[in-house]
């Protein structure tokens, strides 16, 4: 196992590199420079030089690849826009971030799992094709109209506040009642964010659940006269659980990607939001870090997936 | 016994038939039928309008007409889904919008499908050092986030209606390739290709006429799903204002225009957005009855 997970880690390293490579070209070589919406046009040429040999603009594209790579790789790297230091700016958006992901994928599993299970055991009744044409419909979804419809429906019917991580200007509140109004704010950006994913999850979990279902341990386990539930969430719903773990490595980067539309909608400050701004006002290493940063997701997530299937079906081996 | 000979026994068995099995089979799945019925009808919606608008038919209302004296009224009979903030009749522009979105998903799939099926039947053809390193290409692509990658790529560019669909096109690709490649690994060592190799067809005519005919299938499935795919991150994009540009009316951006009123002018994003919901409902439903009916192997 841990020689698969070495080979597994080192695989990874050229394509991650090629992923760095690729979206360096690609934001270097778009038209336009990034210092023109910085500084006012009055600014003479030199300081706009100065500015560009600052940040190397002024070198050839593999040089500062070079540079980027050094400054990423120690943490040197500065934002375009302000000068701050780019990691800084992404910790301080990172936990916004996390904790509506982690809730949206609470409220994913939590919710997809027992759908799967109950339409599976119900198949091809009328509850079951209700269940597919919602699912089919939650796929579906634009995610940004669906929350501009509760922001609507929200704000009109019970006139609460929605956006932001918690609301403006209440400064003053006793602890209870400051958590109250967090959890309130993160209702709907994650029940939002967890949409597609309750779709898609539970019917990977009805068609798991299904194909269990047609296993010969599961016919001995009737035969043999264990009671419907026993069958059914002891034998059945175990086995059918095992495909669903490696579809949380799926999960996390998509998850992710759904952010900047949600954050943008919600002002949530995460870095969902943090890279849409950055791609407003082209701050080269700031995009080039989030999609360094995920696209190292999605490869862990691959890998959390892999090892996660060997973890608890024991059937499978790595070599 | 062989096979040829049981069928030969059994005489009442009746003829095979692929396509009428495959009819049947989703004939049979309302879901579906209902989700092609939308698609065809979009399709001809687009094409009447399309008509319309070459010959200078504005019906009901000219889309980009503006109309001072009517700003953001309500859903009435003149107006069946409203006016937006310069007047201007969204139903009109929703239907005109209906061509671009379904244009915008169609090429961008056209193109995704197109490199993906290259890519993948190269590597599953050749194999060895063509398919690693292409199969390297598509774990790259695919370890992109996508939709931020898109949002990037377009905003540098300069979005217009060109652009989006090419970055929505070039990011798609790396599903198909990778079954193609499947696909092709195992049509491979079947014995009409092992046939064809032995008297020595060449490889172009192997690849076109022998093993991708049998390999486009889950391709057909793949793409009707891609458009439902296209169309949602066309629209998410013209949200953010990165997508085909107003004023050539998008569901998208006349959501994201709409926004703006929400709390006076409900209309302005209800109503494109329900197009947007009903037109991806349909390609999902449509492409995963396909998909069943193709292969009921995978019926779940």
């Amino acid at each position: 196992m841990s020689s698969y997970l070495i080979r597994r880690i080192l695989q990874s390293i050229p394509v991650l590199i090629g992923i760095t490579v690729l979206s360096f070209a690609m934001v270097h070589i778009a038209p336009g420079s990034p210092m023109g919406q910085y500084l006012d046009p009055k600014v003479p040429q030199k300081v706009v030089e100065q500015w560009e040999k600052n940040f190397h603009l002024d070198k050839p594209l593999h040089v500062q690849y070079w540079h980027w790579l050094r400054d990423f790789v120690s943490g040197d790297l500065k934002s375009f826009k302000d000068g701050q230091p780019v990691i800084t700016k992404i910790l301080q958006r990172l936990p916004a971030t996390i904790l509506l992901n982690v809730v949206a994928t609470i409220i994913i599993f939590s919710l997809a799992i027992p759908l799967g299970v109950f339409s599976a055991t119900r198949q091809y009744s009328a509850a079951d094709h209700i269940f597919t044409f919602f699912a089919f419909l939650g796929i579906s979804l634009p995610s940004f109209w669906i929350a501009y419809m509760l922001i609507l429906l929200v704000v009109q019917g019970f006139g609460l506040p929605v956006l932001g991580a918690r609301t403006f200007g209440l400064v003053e509140l006793a602890p209870m009642a400051g958590l109250a109004d967090r959890l309130w704010h993160l209702v709907l950006p994650a029940t939002i964010a967890a949409i597609t994913g309750i779709a898609s999850l539970s019917r990977y979990m009805r068609g798991s659940m299904l194909e269990v279902n047609r296993q010969d341990y599961i016919r001995t386990a009737q035969a043999k006269g264990l009671s419907e539930q026993d069958v059914r969430y002891r034998h059945a719903m175990r086995n059918a659980l095992l495909p669903i773990v490696t579809i949380f490595g799926f999960l996390i980067p998509s998850l992710i990607g759904g952010s900047v539309i949600i954050e943008s909608i919600f002002a949530w400050p995460g870095i969902g939001r943090l890279g849409y701004q950055a791609v407003l006002s082209r701050d080269y290493p700031v995009i080039m870090t989030l999609n360094t940063i995920s696209a190292v997701l999605v490869l862990a997530g691959n890998l959390v997936a892999d090892v996660l299937y060997a973890w608890v079906d024991p059937r499978i081996q790595y070599r | 016994m062989s096979a040829a000979d049981a069928l030969a026994l059994d005489e009442t068995a009746p003829p095979y038939s692929f396509f009428g099995e495959f009819k049947k089979r989703f004939l049979r799945n309302r879901l579906a039928m209902g989700g092609m019925v939308v698609v065809l009808a979009l399709f001809i919606l687009s094409i009447m309008w399309w008509v319309f608008e070459l010959k200078d038919l504005n019906i009901p209302y000219d889309p980009n007409a503006t109309n001072v004296a009517a700003q953001l009224r309500g859903p009435s009979l003149a107006h069946p889904l409203g006016t937006d903030q310069l007047g201007r009749d969204v139903l009109s522009r929703t239907l005109r919008g209906a061509r671009i979105s379904l244009t915008v998903g169609f090429v961008a799939v056209g193109i995704s499908v197109s490199i993906g099926v290259l890519v993948g039947s190269l590597a599953g053809f050749f194999g060895g050092w063509v398919d690693s390193l292409l199969m390297r290409l598509v774990d790259i692509v695919i370890a992109f986030p996508s939709f931020f990658l898109i949002l990037t790529v377009v905003a540098l560019l300069k979005p217009n209606f060109w652009n989006v669909i090419i970055v929505i096109g070039i990011t798609g690709w790396t599903g198909t390739a990778r079954f193609v490649r499947a696909e092709f690994l195992s049509l491979k060592e079947r014995d009409f290709v092992q046939a064809a190799f032995a008297i020595g067809a060449p490889s172009r005519r192997i690849i076109l006429l022998h093993m991708l005919p049998n390999a486009l299938a889950p391709v057909l499935v793949s793409a009707t799903l891609g458009v439902a795919g296209a169309i949602l991150t066309e629209a998410g994009l013209s949200f953010l204002g990165f997508g085909v540009q107003p004023p050539r009316p998008t569901w998208g951006n006349i959501l994201s225009e709409g926004r703006l009123y929400i709390f006076d002018a409900w209309w302005l994003t209800a109503f494109p957005g329900l197009a947007i919901l009903l037109t991806v409902l349909a390609f999902n439903l449509f492409g995963e009855g396909l998909r069943d009916a193709l292969d009921p192997r995978l019926k779940t």
